[in-house]
């Protein structure tokens, strides 16, 4: 019984130095007063503290956002207002370069990381989660592009796996001047909205047209498949796309923060 | 033949006979209990407009000073509040613009990861669309129809040159100006431009480059001065001072009393 109030006390008094949690103890709302065991009543002991989390490595937040068009789960959003969101970890930014015939991309890349997306069309707000291995983000220094590229169709959860690589889909940007330097380098940025299957678009490299995204596989959410559109564009007078920068007529905000 | 005009004549008769009935109480069919119908001593009050909820917002990156802290290169949205019913069109400078002068404005301001809200005083800005000029954001009563931020498609948006037509301009308010001057320039945009076109009574989205400043020197491509009068909030005087041309904008009307701040 001696320990008991012992304890009691000592809890009491370890209560206080926390700062007090509470303004009394908190009781046992079963015990009787009269009749029980317990001359005082018992305070229940405060649960253990959860150990600190673990550091996390330095992390980078990707953000894009646009009004424009896109289906989720087979429901279709006109002018929606879509942030395009990806997560990754600071070291997982790495240098890239790539050829394809006379094209040449290079700059910086994140592959490994969380996608997600949110739409705000009227009064419903949806969020949804790509699957894993879908959606990168890169910085094509030699381009002036940034964005979201994809894997379309890939299935093994690691970018780019099987998929089919699209640098400007499902949300690329241009700009006239472009601020962004690197991938981990905090940074606000407007610029053009690239929504574009088959990017680069003007000919001779391109076919002067996007590719309507439905007649390719889709990006994977846990909402279902995931489409987003470029509705607004400028053409040549016999309607095809001749401007890989200024073709795009859409702006877009694209946002680079750290978490250190 | 003979009953196709006596036919209009009884008919004409009945519009006769039906036409009288709102100018005088109905007779009623049994005349010995007859009670005239009277019409009530006052015609009843029209029924209140229906208030239609809209949401103006400009997104766009900027810099400028906010209780005297300076922001470079921060993403913000200024928001307008109000009902299409207090949209409407008057003529400034000879052309027609579209604005909307009643209204709650709140500028949100991401620095980083820091997010601040400043609620705007009432009576400082409004919501002005120009489709002539291409011309479309939020003006003030202190300064001016382009400050504190508008969107353009020329950059400069109190002098841009007439537009010219027969070839695809790269934002959609010049794409705008260009259809109502040659419908044909149609031919250079997706369908979907011309369907931008919009008076701000109905859901809108422009885009152009982005002009936040009192006076922008584009021979040094800065914006060396502040207006003598802020925009007052409840965070502290704001000025906005963006010290770079030919960054873009977005200007959208969402229509509903759900839309999200």
């Amino acid at each position: 019984m001696r320990h008991a109030i012992a304890l009691g006390f000592a809890l009491l008094f370890a209560l206080g130095v926390c700062g007090g949690a509470s303004a009394a103890p908190v009781t046992d709302p079963l015990a009787d007063p009269t009749t029980s065991a317990y001359p005082i009543p018992l305070p229940i002991p405060p649960p253990p503290r959860p150990p600190p989390p673990p550091l996390l490595p330095p992390r980078v937040i990707y953000r894009g956002f646009v009004v424009t068009d896109v289906s989720l789960g087979g429901v279709w959003y006109h002018n929606a207002l879509v942030t395009m969101t990806f997560v990754g970890f600071k070291s997982d930014v790495f240098p890239f370069s790539q050829t394809n015939g006379s094209y040449t991309g290079s700059g910086w890349e994140i592959t490994q990381g969380t996608a997600s997306v949110h739409i705000v069309s009227g009064a419903q707000v949806i969020d949804a989660v790509f699957n894993p291995g879908q959606i990168i983000v890169a910085f094509d220094q030699n381009n002036d592009g940034f964005g979201f590229g994809s894997s379309l169709g890939n299935t093994t959860g690691t970018f780019p796996g099987n998929g089919q690589f699209e640098p400007a889909y499902p949300f690329g940007i241009d700009a006239v001047f472009v601020n962004v330097t690197d991938l981990v380098t905090p940074v606000a940025q407007s610029g053009r909205q690239w929504s574009c299957i088959g990017f680069p678009a003007a000919p001779p490299l391109g076919t002067g047209r996007c590719d309507d995204p439905a007649i390719h596989p889709s990006l994977q959410t846990n909402l279902g498949p995931f489409y987003m559109y470029m509705p607004y564009f400028s053409t040549d007078a016999s309607g095809l796309i001749v401007d890989d920068y200024g073709g795009a007529l859409n702006q877009a905000l694209f946002k680079i923060d750290v978490i250190p | 033949m003979k009953r196709a005009p006596s036919l209009a004549l009884a008919l004409l008769a009945t519009a006769a006979v039906a036409g009288s009935v709102s100018a005088a109480p109905l007779p009623d069919p049994n005349p010995a209990i007859a009670i005239p119908i009277l019409p009530p001593p006052f015609p009843p009050p029209p029924p209140p407009p229906l208030l239609i909820p809209v949401l103006y917002s400009v997104y766009g990156v900027a810099d400028g000073q906010l209780n005297g802290l300076a922001f470079s290169g921060a993403q913000f949205r200024l928001d307008f509040r109000t009902y299409t019913n207090y949209t409407r069109s008057v003529v400034e400078n000879g052309v027609t613009v579209y604005r909307n002068d009643v209204g709650q404005a709140v500028l949100t301001l991401q620095r980083g990861l820091s997010t601040t809200v400043a609620n705007i005083a009432p009576n400082q800005i409004f919501v002005r669309y120009d489709p002539t000029n291409g011309v479309a954001g939020f003006g003030s009563y202190a300064v001016g129809p382009y400050y504190p931020v508008v969107l353009t498609w020329c950059t400069e948006p109190a002098g841009c040159p007439p537009i010219e037509t027969n070839y695809p301009d790269s934002q959609i308010l010049g794409a705008l100006i260009q259809l109502r001057e040659d419908p044909q320039d149609s031919m250079f945009y997706s369908p979907a431009v011309s369907a931008l076109a919009t008076q701000l009574r109905g859901p809108a989205l422009l885009g152009g480059f982005l002009y936040a400043c009192l006076s922008f020197d584009f021979t040094t491509h800065t914006c060396p001065s502040i207006p003598s009068v802020p925009i007052q909030t409840d965070q502290g005087p704001l000025y906005f001072q963006t010290q770079s041309a030919y960054g873009g904008g977005i200007f959208t009307a969402i229509i509903g009393a759900g839309t999200p701040w």
